[in-house]
């Protein structure tokens, strides 16, 4: 049980996805303008990231080696438009939002990059954890990034605004740029505290 | 020769799973996804005339206007079948992409008002084109008038390709109806 916890922990800080992996940014850079989006796309993201790897998982026995990668994509790409369907039918305004990055899901390196280094070779529990681990480190970034974008380029949270009238939102933040800026400040700050746990650790041995 | 036939029989078979998985999502999502989009045209169309009850397409060609498109026409007809005004469905090209709206007339050459039903312009800026704040401003606007920014219309701020994309459409689309003499007057 603790080495499942700690799988699952692994995610949110040490091994975030986007914050220390640094992989499939570009979802996390365009999506993160709101809150809201921020929240759809991760759910979107979790629910293609967690089916993908306990459908490789469960079937890796019977996957042949030089085979796995079209399978793969073809488990993850069916999952996408699986999910995009469902989308359209009963969630059309977040589809609308999210637009074009569902699916470009298809292609997110972090999916393909997990089904590979951990599906493939470990049991369907220790999957399941190593998903709903990275699904949740993913969250956590992208809401980061969204809530500082939201609040001080767009004035508002949850599009509700915070300020009075006379606020003049730093539209920089909700352009393309701020992503950047944004996203970079923020990796800095988790480096920033990973180094400083890491130091007390090593003087508290 | 065995090897590459397991294979390819491996292939295919996962071929099919996904196959089958995907047109039965598909099936069952279809009538759906037609009817949210049915829906989203029909509630911009009603909030443009609340009193409908029915819109009858009228039997027109696409067809482009400059840059912009008229994509189809229909007209808005009460409980009684009465008509009371006339709205399109055009298209412009925005700072993003397409901005798609609908744009209504009532029988007094003005505008009932437009409604953004598709846009992919900068978040926080010309995506403020759906915003009830920028569209109001148009409802009861005669078809005679000017529609030029920064003088009878107010621009979105730092956005003036959106505004001036949304503009001309409706312009194209007041041009539409003058030329097809279907100002209301009948």
């Amino acid at each position: 049980m603790k080495s499942l916890l700690s799988i699952f922990n692994r995610g949110l800080l040490k091994e975030n996805p986007v914050f220390i992996l640094m992989l499939g940014l570009c979802s996390v850079l365009a999506v993160s303008v709101s809150v809201v989006n921020a929240i759809g796309m991760t759910l979107a993201y979790s629910f293609v990231l967690i089916c993908s790897e306990l459908t490789i998982s469960s079937c890796r026995k019977w996957i042949p080696k030089s085979l796995r990668v079209p399978i793969f994509i073809l488990t993850i790409a069916s999952f996408v438009t699986i999910l995009g369907l469902v989308m359209k039918a009963y969630f059309p305004d977040l589809d609308k939002a999210l637009g074009i990055f569902i699916p470009l899901i298809v292609v997110n390196c972090i999916i393909i990059g997990r089904v590979e280094a951990f599906a493939y070779r470990k049991s369907v529990i220790e999957s399941l954890f190593d998903s709903l681990g990275m699904s949740a480190g993913y969250g956590i970034a992208i809401i980061a990034i969204a809530v500082v974008r939201e609040i001080l380029g767009n004035g508002t949270l949850f599009d509700i605004p915070l300020f009075g009238a006379h606020f003049q939102p730093a539209l920089i933040l909700i352009l393309p740029p701020g992503a950047f800026l944004v996203i970079g400040l923020e990796i800095a700050l988790v480096n920033a505290i990973l180094k400083k746990t890491e130091a007390k650790r090593g003087t508290s041995k | 020769m065995k090897e590459i036939l397991r294979l390819s029989m491996v292939l295919a078979i996962v071929g099919c799973l996904a196959g089958l998985a995907l047109s039965s999502v598909y099936s069952l999502t279809r009538q759906q996804i037609l009817f949210q989009e049915e829906q989203a045209i029909f509630s911009a169309q009603k909030a443009l005339f609340p009193e409908a009850e029915e819109f009858r397409p009228l039997e027109i060609e696409s067809l482009v206007l400059g840059s912009v498109r008229i994509d189809s026409a229909y007209e808005a007809l009460d409980a009684d079948k009465t008509v009371k005004g006339l709205l399109i469905n055009a298209r412009t090209p925005g700072y993003g992409g397409m901005i798609v709206f609908v744009v209504g007339f009532d029988l007094e050459k003005q505008l009932r008002g437009v409604q953004v039903t598709s846009q992919s312009e900068t978040p926080g800026l010309g995506a403020n084109v759906s915003k009830k704040s920028f569209l109001d401003q148009f409802i009861n606007k005669s078809i005679e008038d000017p529609f030029e920014v920064k003088n009878d219309v107010k621009a979105i701020t730092a956005s003036t390709i959106t505004t001036k994309a949304i503009v001309q459409g409706i312009r194209s689309s007041i041009e539409w109806l003058q030329s097809n003499d279907m100002g209301g007057t009948s």
